[in-house]
């Protein structure tokens, strides 16, 4: 189902335009646009691209589109920008018409064709298998002032996949135009998403038979993704169409992608095609994966871990393939499949041991789109298995997430809508709640003892749930012996680089359903200083927190995290022998409705130890610009509470 | 080069007989396995190679009239996690232009003892994958945890006798490891061997032919180290053709050399020559420049700013280049000795391999030590690298010294122009060409609260060719943010009040050197302790490479490159404050015949402190004996960081 996403946004990484301006002499042009674009390396002059929708005989719609773009460039360095690249698959076909380069003769520029085109298989990251292909080519002879033209068609095999342009890009846009022209018995629905979406401006009119509608902008900044913003889709200004409705050639109304009940229509023809008595193959597996079990909502728990453990994700994205799973015996005895082929094994089970579970379509986070506003396949990428326990509530199975507790889903699909086939006529859509950061909690609980010779020696007990423990899972299973070492000096080296942790933990004993421990335990060494009679030690030995400051610089509309958190470390420091409290840091706290910090001590009764709660949480998984104070003040708190230390006296 | 590989086939087309039955045909796999056993500590890995045979063979087709090779190889693999399963359940066969898979078969032994063969129908193909060239791929049916992975394949090339790697040592344990060469009996094979792969040893088959086999049951995973070049020093084995019905010494730098210089000095026709003339006259005004170091820089600088290097390229002739703007790799060899020939600059071609994944081995002459192309320009001693845009003459990339190489000097006998080789060494560069310097002063008088730190940082060599080039391809938000983080002094809790980057043009590379001046805050600075002060003072070098746990080491040091650090430091101290603990500062440890230094000393005067830090390395390697003295090192300056100084009011 990644599929969905990437063909339509092929249309955002296609860099589009029209008619060159001719007339200006390369040197003024070069002027004229590094002028008003100052401090970059060039701009797209126009970005454009035209859509027809038509209609075939029986009146369902057919979309072709051209789309033109054409760069000019300030930079010495123009060569970089040669390499350009454009995507096909099999729903939307992509071709080249023209591409050239205008080159700075004189007074002139010097027209320069690209002839070589190179065709490559672009899987992606993480995917398998694909169809999806890319032609590269290098635009020629580029120089300061050269400038670059393209034109492409691309022809909408499956018209529900069509509709998405961005007005920006990488580089500043000096005008934008998404232009459609579309068969007057064909109802087109559109929504702007991304930030800044007033600098669109749209029209609609008409031209002959034609109903024409126009979004431009222009001068647009070129888009930034900052280390810690969501995807392009949040950031950049993009219009959304689908077709709604025809009339067809029998004069009757045809609703198409008009409302989520339209969609849901077209994916059940995904999953009608599958057999329906492929759970007989399976009861004998059923059975043996729930044969302890008592309870139906033990046997889901049994049915979707079987799945986590024992299949695993190998993406396809092979034309409609893309979209039917496969059948779940064979996924079964392969061992492996992608997320739809997951979803169907799950739900081909628990029919296999007389349960109901759901086909469910999702997208992830990357796409900031809802079923109730948009209905179309370009706003999910991935299919899971909802169950519903007897009072209802939904427990969404996503096999792809391996050690995932029931009730906890990948943090990816956090606050998305998911779809839910309930049978071939209707649906549901749930929210997928975000977990909160009660739930996800890091608890670290340690003692540290400072030596004679002025070595701190500690040793603690780490507990983890939901996603913590879900990410550590993960190391269990892939390290080696010599990464595990590692990885437990990352996670347990405390105070300076010279300390050294060790940790056990019995893998055999790592269940996703109840809390992860790890004990440990560490050595700092040269950390602590000593003066005359005094001892000097800086309780934070944790190292974790300091980078998390916001940039408003870097991130400009929003940052994400990936999920809700706490951490709560529980610290004492022995006092030393022979020695007593001279000062002890001041407590701080600062709370508020994005993130908290505290920082407490207490001294014990009996007066051996100084004990530091602290806590830091993390309230939001997607901070918008307006929210980046709030939090700022929390982790400037924190950072000050740093540099406090410890005083120790000799008795 | 043509000319004697068709030589070669001529030659041993003569020898080779086409055999009635190939090795690959008759090999095959167990008709009943089990899972291997494991050790238990290896039943602890997510993944134990259990078998890694190779064999090669050398063919005449004789319908084809060609000679061929097959590679077969033999792998199973088992695998202990489900990370395991995952990093193996997918197969994927490169196969190489001109290249064909003549079989693959693959199954899965379950630990029930039940076998799963791959279902051919789930073999793909991609003719060039993510641009990586073409694959043959497939999933593996039915892998699960503690289940054993196989698989065999031939893949079928024209004979390829100048030098072929075989790498078998890698960050898994591996046991039973095998290579096998069957050729010819009138042809010889040369071997060379790394690591502690052992040597092959030749074995008479037949009348015919011969086989070359080396076994190695254990091969243990080489991790990679700090300081170290791990790549190269994986257990690996090199072969190539040595000799034909007695004639030795077939693959040779002397045919190399005579090739590549032909290759890359052909006849151009007038036009060419006439559009060089103009660019070098017009855009690069050579005439105007004496200094033969200058002259070379400038052209240099020209053919790097208008020329690149693109895969794409469809040809590698100068003529097209010049209007494109871009070229293969031969073409801008060609393109850069075309120029200088014009120029009359004299120089040598250079070929070697980069030392940290290949070292050249000068006594076994193939071409897989001839990477990468430099030129050498004997007035000056120094060398251009003709496939990176981002170096320039005065440094020579790293990797490529420290070496020997392949030096290819032109001569001329009559009309005839061709290119006689020699091995000579390329030195590295020494410590004193990369010095990163840190002058800092900060004023505690006014306050002990947060101090501003006024800093130079100064960069040259290869410090600096990591950052200087790039100024002129990024943008002003990139090159701001990177001025941030280089006056950035520690990794922690800092501030950055005002940086200022100066010799960041693409000219100055090399020459100047690259210097951020500016005002930081580092709120850690000082520590308030009741009526005392703590001054992190150790933290004003910047964090160093420690090595503290680096207690079983593997691997000799191998460094990159040379180098030195100075760092200055004043520090103001307030009025009516002592230090107490000034004597920390004091440090002088010397090790290794002095190529590794660390020293630190203090003067003060009146309130003025200052300290002057001198860190140099200047020797690339060192044995694995040394290791301790140079570890030694690091972690002095290791441990400077955790000097704090103690200011105490009188």
């Amino acid at each position: 189902m990644v599929k969905l996403a990437k063909t339509l946004l092929i249309k955002s990484s296609i860099l589009f335009s029209s008619l060159l301006s001719i007339g200006q002499e390369p040197a003024a042009e070069l002027a004229q646009w590094s002028k008003q674009f100052p401090n970059q390396k060039g701009v797209f002059l126009k970005r454009v691209e035209v859509v027809y929708i038509t209609q075939q005989s029986n009146g369902e719609p057919i979309i072709s589109s051209t789309s033109e773009d054409e760069r000019i460039f300030f930079d010495k360095n123009a060569k970089q920008y040669s390499s350009s690249s454009v995507y096909s698959n099999s729903f939307i076909q992509s071709s080249i018409e023209e591409a050239y380069s205008l080159i700075p003769n004189g007074n002139k520029y010097k027209k320069v064709k690209v002839k070589d085109f190179f065709e490559s298989e672009d899987f992606g990251r993480g995917v398998f298998f694909s169809d999806e292909k890319k032609m590269s080519f290098e635009f020629p002879g580029m120089t300061q002032g050269a400038k670059t033209y393209i034109r492409t068609t691309e022809k909408f095999v499956e018209p529900r996949f069509f509709g998405r342009f961005h007005f920006s890009s990488y580089l500043p846009t000096v005008k934008s135009e998404y232009k459609v022209f579309c068969d007057p018995d064909i109802s087109l629905e559109w929504k702007l998403f991304g930030q800044e979406t007033d600098l669109i401006s749209f029209e609609k009119s008409k031209e002959g038979k034609y109903d024409v509608y126009t979004w431009t902008a222009s001068n647009l900044d070129q888009i930034e993704i900052g280390p810690n913003s969501p995807s392009i889709q949040y950031l950049s200004p993009h219009v959304m169409l689908r077709i709604g409705s025809y009339i067809s050639s029998s004069g009757k109304k045809v609703s198409y992608l008009k409302t989520p009940k339209d969609l849901h229509n077209w994916y059940a023809t995904f999953l009608d095609s599958l057999n329906s008595s492929a759970y007989e193959e399976l009861i004998p597996l059923a059975d043996s994966i729930t044969k302890d079990k008592s309870s139906e909502f033990e046997k889901v728990k049994a049915i979707y871990y079987w799945v986590q453990d024992n299949i695993k994700y190998i993406a396809f994205e092979d034309g409609y393939g893309g979209f039917i799973p496969r059948e779940a015996p064979l996924v079964c005895s392969r061992k492996y499949g992608d997320c739809k082929d997951m979803s169907n094994t799950i739900f081909t089970l628990l029919k296999a041991a007389n349960i109901k579970g759901y086909y469910t379509w999702v997208g992830s986070r990357q796409l900031p789109y809802k079923y109730s506003e948009f209905p179309s396949p370009g706003i999910d990428n991935h299919m899971i298995c909802t169950y519903y326990d007897s009072l209802g509530t939904p427990y969404f199975l996503d096999a792809t997430g391996k050690q995932l507790p029931t009730g906890l889903v990948n943090s990816f699909i956090q606050s998305k809508e998911a779809f839910v086939h309930i049978d071939s006529d209707s649906f549901r859509i749930e929210e997928i709640p975000i977990t909160s950061y009660k739930s996800n909690v890091y608890a670290d609980t340690f003692d540290m003892r400072i030596t004679p010779e002025l070595l701190v020696e500690g040793k603690g007990k780490l507990t983890v749930n939901s996603y913590f423990q879900h990410d550590m899972s993960y190391a269990f299973d892939a390290l080696s012996q010599k990464e595990l070492d590692d990885y437990y000096n990352i996670l347990f080296g405390r105070g300076n680089n010279k300390s050294i942790a060790t940790a056990t933990v019995d893998k055999s004993t790592v269940d996703r359903d109840t809390p992860t421990q790890i004990s440990y335990s560490f050595t700092i060494d040269d950390y602590v200083k000593s003066y005359e009679n005094e001892l000097y030690f800086n309780p934070y030995v944790l190292k974790r927190f300091l980078e998390m400051k916001i940039d408003e610089t870097e991130d400009e509309f929003f940052v994400e995290r990936e999920f809700e958190q706490s951490q709560l470390y529980h610290i004492t420091i022995s006092i030393p022998e022979g020695y007593t409290i001279k000062k002890v840091p001041s407590n701080v706290s600062k709370a508020n409705d994005i993130a908290e910090y505290s920082a407490k001590y207490t001294v014990s009764k009996d007066k051996s130890n100084i004990i530091l709660d602290l806590s830091y949480i993390e309230k939001s998984i997607l901070i918008p610009s307006t929210e980046y104070e709030l939090y700022n003040e929390v982790i400037n708190t924190l950072k000050s509470s740093f540099s406090e230390i410890i005083i120790f006296e000799k008795l | 080069m043509i000319r004697q590989i068709q030589l070669l086939f001529f030659l041993l087309s003569l020898s080779v007989t086409s055999y009635s039955q190939l090795y690959h045909e008759s090999y095959t796999w167990s008709e009943e396995p089990t899972i291997s056993a494991l050790s238990d500590s290896l039943k602890k890995e997510p993944t134990v190679s259990t078998k890694d045979l190779r064999c090669v063979e050398y063919y005449l087709d004789p319908q084809l009239q060609n000679i061929f090779q097959l590679l077969t190889m033999h792998r199973r693999i088992v695998v202990n996690t489900d990370e395991g399963v995952e990093d193996h359940n997918r197969v994927y066969i490169p196969i190489g232009f001109n290249q064909e898979l003549v079989e693959a078969k693959a199954r899965v032994i379950l630990p029930s003892g039940e076998i799963i063969l791959l279902d051919k129908n789930n073999i793909k193909t991609a003719e060039d994958l993510n641009e990586e060239g073409s694959y043959t791929f497939f999933p593996i049916d039915g892998a699960i945890k503690n289940s054993e992975i196989e698989y065999i394949f031939t893949i079928k090339s024209f004979a390829e006798f100048n030098g072929s790697i075989m790498t078998y040592q890698s960050d898994n344990w591996k046991l039973n490891n095998e290579f096998m060469l069957i050729c010819p009996s009138t042809t010889g094979m040369a071997f060379h061997t790394i690591g502690n792969f052992p040597q092959p040893t030749p074995d008479s088959i037949s009348e015919t032919q011969i086989k070359y086999s080396a076994q190695i049951d254990t091969i243990p995973p080489l991790y990679s180290e700090p300081f170290s070049a791990r790549r190269a020093n994986l257990g690996k084995l090199i072969f190539k053709l040595e000799s034909i019905n007695g004639r030795e010494n077939v693959i040779n730098y002397g045919d190399v050399s005579e090739n590549f210089w032909q290759n890359t000095h052909k006849e151009q026709p007038k036009k060419v020559l006439k559009s060089v003339d103009k660019i070098l006259n017009s855009e690069i005004g050579i005439e105007s420049i004496s200094d033969e170091f200058a002259k070379v820089r400038a052209i240099e600088d020209f053919i790097k700013t208008n020329y690149f290097i693109s895969d794409q390229a469809t040809s590698s002739e100068v003529s097209d280049a010049l209007s494109r703007k871009y070229t293969s790799k031969l073409g801008m060899t060609s393109i850069f000795c075309l120029f200088m020939d014009q120029a009359n600059v004299s120089y040598e071609l250079v070929a070697t391999s980069d030392r940290t994944s290949l070292k050249f081995q000068e006594d076994f002459e193939s071409h897989v030590f001839l990477k990468e192309i430099f030129m050498y320009f004997p007035s000056t001693s120094e060398y251009v690298s003709v496939h990176d845009p981002f170096s320039r003459i005065g440094l020579m990339p790293y990797e490529y010294t420290n070496t020997h190489a392949l030096f290819i000097k032109g001569v001329t006998v009559g009309d005839y122009s061709t290119g006689v080789g020699k091995i000579k060494y390329i030195d590295s560069e020494p410590a004193s060409t990369t010095i990163s310097v840190i002058d800092l002063s900060v004023d505690l008088t006014e306050t002990l609260e947060d101090p501003t730190i006024n800093l130079t940082r100064s960069f040259t060599g290869y410090t600096a060719s990591n950052l200087q080039p790039y100024y002129s391809v990024m943008d002003e938000e990139n090159k701001t943010e990177l001025n941030e983080n280089m006056i950035n002094l520690t990794d922690e809790n800092t501030t950055v009040v005002s940086v200022e980057a100066t010799n960041t043009d693409m000219a100055d590379f090399n020459v100047k050197p690259l210097t951020y001046t500016g005002k930081i805050i580092y709120h850690d600075l000082i520590f308030n302790a009741g009526d005392k002060h703590l001054l992190n003072i150790g933290k004003l070098i910047g964090p160093q490479v420690p090595l503290y746990r680096e207690n079983d080491r593997k691997l000799p040091v191998e460094n990159t490159f040379n180098r030195t650090y100075n760092r200055t430091i004043s520090i103001t101290l307030p009025e009516g404050y002592t230090v107490k603990n000034l004597d920390e500062l004091n440090i002088d440890v010397v090790e290794l015949d002095e190529t590794s230094i660390f020293k630190s000393s203090y003067t003060l005067t009146d309130n003025l402190l200052k300290v002057d830090v001198l860190e140099q390395y200047s020797q690339i390697e060192y044995s694995l004996d040394e290791y301790e003295e140079y570890k030694k090192v690091m972690n002095t300056a290791a441990d400077f960081n955790k000097i704090v100084l103690v200011l105490v009011k009188q």
